[in-house]
Parts: structure tokens; sequence; C-alpha cells
């Protein structure tokens, strides 16, 4: 008995200690991000600023709310809440932070279906759930065609159209033609680097060709470094990125076969003013600024199978990114965005993929390594050497307004005008550069470059955006002609994904791989269009 | 109900009033509205009748095949994981001498349940890192560098690095369970059995084994409830990933509700969970048989 005792206790022992070590065990990673603090700014509100009629008039208390994600601005939102305070004692602005981008978009339609009244005020137009066209037309959020018309009390009476960077304003219609966000920023997509492990590998100079930076990830690779650390996850695959850079690319030449064209039944004369502009030149990478795509003409256009989904550029594209893949940081398939960047702050990967918002947390992150921090650049996604007809011109990338701000449509007309004076002051230039200031001191995202005029950054982070501002912003949806799922389910976007990693992981042949992705792209397709009820005739309405 | 049960019973009633209602307003009634919403296209804005297109949906849907037979191999293991390892852990404690042992490792055994289920998740997912990871620097530190993984990250092994995921797998509460049952058995039919020559196994086998059945049922109904609508250690882990190699109905589930406002095909999903959980309940009842 005893020694069945002694074997007792020692398996319990045993099974004890593995147990709590599983609790205690540190898998070693660190957290390079330091808590973001405000401060810096001086809160002082605008000297030129005055009470807008509307907002003036009204001498009830009462409360708005700014909704937004967190980091984005946060600090330098509630320093423009507290200012504007200041001038408007009546009205509280708050800033609602929302963990993620999912519950963001969940909320606000369930909010709005359920009535509106506890949605919050201002909103992030591209976090909404739904098409800018499908929210104004749910009546969730407000057309603000005459708004941005109206002259801007906080900014000697230049109205939002005219202090707003003027290249940019035609990103914020609606496929009707209604104007429905005000832009704030600029974002972009890009490579950010290790300068001294790009030395270490003997790399004077950042590539700007796929074949020069196959060449350094593979010197990278040898010094044991891993080369380039990339999410691929579910949820935050930021290869998709490089997947529609690559399509836009190969596709863009077919844009104008998908917008909104005139005697199409969705056409309108503002429409018909924006596209009516539009016409393909592989030069300007600008062409199709601002174009009302019309997915019913985008899901004939894949129909018609004039882009062949098993040929050159499709063969090009993926055995591109499969290469890619064989310098990624081990793991890619399931690792968060978050981990990914600890690889690239911590000194691991010495680059790192990911878009212009990440500025601020590297800026403020290098500031709290200090001497264990190192120096770092960025630079764009790369063409080819040699031209090649199937990609003509330079390749795009995301370069549009970032931080994209509607006014939800409430039924107390008080509230709204209220939200509306605030987006007044927000946007002033002072106010604005405010925000920005305020937000880069508290290490938090500035996503690009100010679209506010009048707004400057520091010369070392325009450096570093340089690096994101590629040569035009890619369009979105001529890519679903070749990858298909236009509804962006995540579910089916997971099954593309496994099948890509299958190519990756040699389980599956290059054809074999682009005919498993067509048959995707074909059962995608096709329920979208059932379920929209297209019968794929731009002319009627279905 | 008469007056005299009433003036007795009435007070008790009315305080019960209250939560039975939020049981019925916030559980009860969107079970039922899930049950509608599953013959239906809805969006949370608009609902359309669409008979059994969810269904149909479903079963043709090959990642949702994927995760059904994940799921099986998640709910057998996830079966096995909280029978046997609690109830060995429970055994073992039982055979050890001495209050003050047995409080100081019961005690041990119990503490990981007082961390948050995220905490344990993100040490785990640390656990697993392919480039900073225990496992990995420990291969590394033999020298089997050449075993280590990515062990979330690639097909062949992220499914049972989730299977292995809290390893040695004793859960606080099926642990309390057995351990309870286990002293409140009569010792006197033990000492019987001892004194009668039976051998310590046979004693587990044959006394400690029957008497337990009611603990095994309510186990694994439990455990098969829990493991059915578990998606988040997945979710965070590894997001059902890589591509679909570790997904299940209820992640499918929520991604379609939560992902793409497809709110009656993830109505559809719950639906079909609810049923297998049904019948699975009822199959365990009727299969482990007990007089209790």
């Amino acid at each position: 008995m005893k020694r069945n005792q002694r074997l007792a206790l020692l398996m319990a022992a045993s099974l004890s200690v593995a147990s709590l070590s599983a609790c205690a065990g540190s898998g070693g990673k660190g957290d390079a991000s330091p808590s973001a603090s405000s401060g810096g700014a001086s809160a002082s509100p605008s000297a030129t600023a005055t009470a807008s009629a509307s907002a003036g008039a009204a001498k009830a208390k009462k409360t708005i709310v700014f909704s937004t994600i967190t980091n984005y601005y946060t600090a330098g939102l509630k320093q423009a809440a507290e200012d504007y305070q200041k001038l408007h004692p009546e009205t509280t602005v708050k800033i609602d932070i929302v963990s993620d981008n999912t519950t963001y978009m969940t909320s606000f339609q369930a909010k709005m279906a359920a009535g509106g009244d506890d949605a919050p005020d201002i909103v992030h137009a591209n976090l909404l759930g739904d098409t800018p066209a499908g929210n104004v037309k749910k009546g969730y959020i407000l057309k603000l065609n005459d708004f941005i018309s109206e002259p801007n009390p906080y900014n000697n009476g230049v109205s939002l159209r005219d202090g707003i960077n003027g290249d940019y304003w035609p990103y914020a219609y609606t496929s009707d033609g209604d104007i429905f966000m005000l832009p704030f920023d600029l974002v972009g997509t890009g490579f950010y680097y290790n300068k001294d492990l790009f030395a270490k590998a003997g790399i004077a100079e950042t590539p700007t060709t796929w074949e020069d930076l196959f060449a350094d990830l593979q010197k990278l690779k040898d010094q044991k470094i891993i080369p380039l650390s990339m999410s691929q996850a579910t949820g935050s695959d930021y290869e998709g990125w490089m997947v529609g850079a690559f399509e836009d690319w190969a596709n863009r030449s077919r844009i104008p076969e998908i917008i909104v064209q005139p005697g199409d039944a969705r056409s309108t004369p503002e429409v018909e003013a924006i596209n009516g502009k539009i016409q393909y030149k592989a030069d300007d990478p600008f062409f199709d600024i601002g174009a009302v795509v019309d997915a019913e003409r985008t899901m004939a256009l894949w129909k018609s199978g004039k882009y062949d989904l098993q040929g050159p550029a499709e063969q090009k594209i993926w055995s591109t990114l499969k290469q890619l893949s064989g310098y990624l940081q081990p793991g890619y398939a399931t690792m968060k965005d978050a981990d990914a960047y600890q690889l690239f702050i911590s000194g691991k990967a010495a680059a790192y993929w990911n878009g212009s918002w990440q500025v601020g947390q590297l800026l403020k992150d290098q500031q709290a390594l200090g001497g264990k921090g190192f120096e770092w650049g960025t630079f764009k996604f790369p063409g080819f050497k040699q031209a090649d007809p199937n990609f003509p011109g330079a390749p795009r990338g995301i370069l549009v307004p970032g931080h994209q701000l509607s006014v939800t449509n409430k039924k107390d007309a008080d509230t709204v005008a209220r939200a509306k004076d605030f987006l007044l002051f927000l946007y002033s230039p002072e106010e604005a550069q405010k925000v920005f200031t305020t937000t880069i001191d508290a290490g938090q995202f500035v996503q690009g470059p100010s679209l506010v005029k009048g707004v400057t950054l520091p010369d070392e982070v325009n450096a570093y955006l340089d690096g994101f501002k590629v040569a035009g912003n890619m369009n979105g949806q001529i890519g679903q002609i070749a990858t298909g799922n236009p509804a962006a389910e995540p579910n089916a976007t997971a099954e593309l994904k496994g099948l890509e990693l299958q190519y990756y992981n040699n389980k599956l042949t290059l054809e074999q791989f682009l005919q498993k992705k067509a048959d995707f792209v074909k059962k995608t397709n096709e329920k979208y269009i059932a379920d929209n009820q297209f019968d794929l005739d731009p002319k009627t309405n279905p | 109900m008469n007056t005299a049960r009433w003036r007795r019973y009435g007070l008790s009633y009315l305080f019960l009033l209250p939560s039975f209602l939020f049981i019925v307003v916030f559980l009860y009634y969107p079970v039922i509205l899930a049950f509608f919403h599953s013959f239906t296209d809805w969006n949370l804005v608009q609902t359309k009748w669409t008979g059994l297109r969810n269904f149909r949906t479903m079963f043709g849907d090959s990642s949702f095949r994927t995760g059904a037979v994940n799921q099986i191999v998640y709910t057998l293991t996830d079966v096995f994981k909280a029978i046997v390892f609690p109830l060995l852990a429970a055994e073992l404690i039982f055979l050890i001498g001495g209050p003050k042992l047995k409080y100081t490792f019961r005690t041990g055994f119990i503490l990981p349940m007082l961390l948050p289920g995220i905490v344990t998740i993100l040490l785990w997912q640390n656990i697993y890192d392919p480039n900073n990871g225990l496992i990995n620097q420990l291969l590394m530190l033999l020298g089997l560098e050449s075993w280590s993984h990515a062990w979330l990250g690639e097909d062949a092994t992220a499914l049972w690095a989730i299977v292995f995921y809290n390893f040695p797998f004793i859960a606080g509460l099926p642990f309390l369970i057995f351990y309870a049952a286990i002293g409140n058995m009569s010792q006197e039919q033990i000492e019987a059995a001892r004194i009668d020559g039976a051998s310590g196994w046979q004693v587990f086998a044959r006394i400690h084994l029957p008497f337990l059945v009611p603990q095994f049922k309510v186990v694994i109904i439990l455990t098969i409830i829990g493991s059915l609508q578990d998606f988040v250690k997945i979710m965070v882990m590894t997001g059902g990933g890589p591509g679909v190699a570790t997904t299940n109905p209820a992640m499918i589930m929520y991604n379609a509700a939560f992902g793409s406002s497809q709110y009656g095909y993830g109505s559809a999903i719950g639906v079909s969970l609810f049923l297998v959980i049904l019948v699975l309940t009822l199959f365990n009842m009727r299969f482990l048989k007990s007089d209790y």
C-alpha cells in the first residue's frame, strides 16, 4: 500500500507540476508596445473659431457620440472634444472607442436597425458593414452634398469642400453620386524595413523590383534573419492587399467595362458626370479616381471569360506570391499582425508589410527602445524588372482617404446639427493640426498625410510616409473577376486561403491551384449573382 | 394556487419572477427566434423566407464539412481528456496519505481554474509560438531543432496543437466532481473488497468506476456542450486556419453571422448544433444508465 501511495504521490506531483507549468510558461515574447499616453498639444481653442448658428442656438445640454477604433487618433480626438466643449459647454462630445472592426460594423448595423437612437452620431464610413450607397439608401447615414458647401465658421468661412484636398473628393461619392463622407487623411500600404539588418546582409539600396526584392530577401535568409514578416491569418490577411494590387495591375485596363455607364439602370447625372471623365491610360494611375463601379457589370465581365483565370498573368501573380511565402516568418498562416509586428520591432524580422497607419506606433516604440532601437525606413510595392505586357504601367496599391467620417442619420435634428458642427470644428486647420500632433505624441495611429489643407507633419514622419505613396489607388472590385467572393464572406475567404496555402506548401501544383481557384471564383460569384438577382444586363434594374 | 399556498410561497414566486423573465427574454426568446430565422435570409433589417436553403447550403459547403470533421475530433478528444485525466488525478490524490498533502495537491489542480480562460489560451499560443515559443526553444536546447514546427501555422500540426492545448488536461470542474464522488464512496465496501483480496486495479474497475457512472454522465454532457459551443480558443489561436484546417461549425456560424451579416445562415448552423447536442445528450442519458 505504501508503495502504491508513493507511486500515486509521484504521479500526482508530476501531473500537478505539468499543469501549473502550462499556466506559468512564457513564450518569451516581450511586449514592445508601450502604453499610450496623451499630452503634448495645447488645449487652447481656436482663436478664429466662432460658434456656428446651429449649435449656438441650442442651449440644452446634449452629448454627441463619435465612435472610433482603438488607437485611431484616440488621443487627438479626445483633445478635440475637450477643445470643442470649451467653446460649446452645452455640447459634450464623447469619444467612444470600439476595440475592433467587426464589432464596430455589427454594432452600427444592429443599432440602426433598432431605430438608431443608441447609434453613435459620427462614424467611420468605411466600417459600417454595408456599401456607402446601401447605408444612405437605408437612411443610416446622411447625404452631405449641401453640408460640404456651407461656410465653415471655424475656418474663416472656407467650406469643407475647399478646406479639404480636392484630389480626394471623388472618393467621397456613393455609387448614386451622393457625398457620404469627409476625408481626413490618406492611407497607403508598403514595406517597413530595418536598415541595420539590411546593412548587415550587405543590402545598400531598397529594392524596386520583385527580382531585386527576392535577391535581398535571400541575402537576409542566408544571414539567418527572418526576411519578411507579414500576417496571413484569417481576419488579418495582409497578403490580400498584395493580391489586390497584382490583380489591379493585370486588369485595370478593364475598369472602364465595370463602371456605371450612360443608359445603365444605376446611372444618374451625378454618376455620369464622374464616370464620363474616365478613360484608361496605362501611364496614368489616377485615371479612375472616384469611378463608380457597378457590381453587376463586374460580374458580367467575369462571366464573359475575357480574363483567363489560368492564363499567364495569373500564373505570374501566384508564382510570385508563392516565392514570397518562402521568405515569410514561420507560422505566417495563422500569425496575427500584432505578432508579425513584434518580430519586426524586436529586430528578428528585417522587413514588415503593413500600412502607413503603423508609422505612429513605430515612432513611439523606437523611442521606448532607446539605444536598443534601430534605423528604419519604408519602400514601395515593387514592379517587375522586365516590362510585361500583362502588367502595364506601374503597380498601384492602397492610396485612399483612411479616416472617412460620416454623420448618422438620426431623427433628432438638433443632435445631427451638433454632430455636423463638431465636424466643422474638427476640419479646421488649427484643430486638425492639433489632432495630428497629439496623436503622434501619444504613439497612436496617424494613418498618413492629412487631407485637411494647412496641416503639416514633421519632416521625419513625412519621410517615412513616402514609402506608402504608391503610383495610385488600386480598384478593389476589378479583382473580383479573378479572386471571387464579392461579398467578402469570411468563411469563403478562409476557403480560398486554404487553397493558396496548399499551393505554397507544394500540395497543389500551380495548374491545380489555378483550376481550384477558378472553381471557387465560379461558386462565390454565382452565389453573389443569385443573391442579388442580377440578370447581368446593367440596363435593367433587377 | 389556493390562498394558503399563495400566502406561504407567494413571495418566493415573486422573487423568482424577475430572473425567470430575464431567462425567457434573453435566452428562450432568442432561441425560438433562431429557429425561425434558420429558415430565412435575415440580415437584421430584412427577413425573407427561404425554407431549407440555409441547411442545404450548410451541408453543401466544403468548409462546413471540414469544420464538422474537425469538430468530431475536438469533441471525442475533449470527452477523453475530461474523463481520463481528471479522474486519474482524483484517484491519485485520493490514494495519497495525509490530509495536508491531499489539500496541497487538490489546491494545485484547482488554482488554474482561477485564471481567465483567455489568459490560458494566450499562454498556450505563446508556448506554440514558432519563433519564441517554449516548445521550439526547448527542442533547440535539446539539439532537436529539426523537430520544431510552426505548431499552429502548419496544416499537419495545427489541429493537434489545439487538441493538446492545456495539457495535462486536468480541468478543475471534472476533477472536483470526480474527487467529491470518490470521497463519498463507502469506505467499508472498499475495505471489505481489499480484505477479500481485491487488487488496486480491481477496486478501481469494479467499485470506483460503476459508482462514478452518474459523474461520467454529467461530465460527458457538459463536455460535449462545451466542445460544440467552443470557438474562442480556435479563434484566438488560429482563426480557424491555416485556411480552414482548424475551423469548426461554431466558428463558421460566428463568421457567417457577425462577419458577413448572414444571420439566417448563422442561425441554421446554431440550430443544427443545438439538435446535435440534444441527440448526444439523450443518447448519453440512455446509454449510460444509472440509478441516479
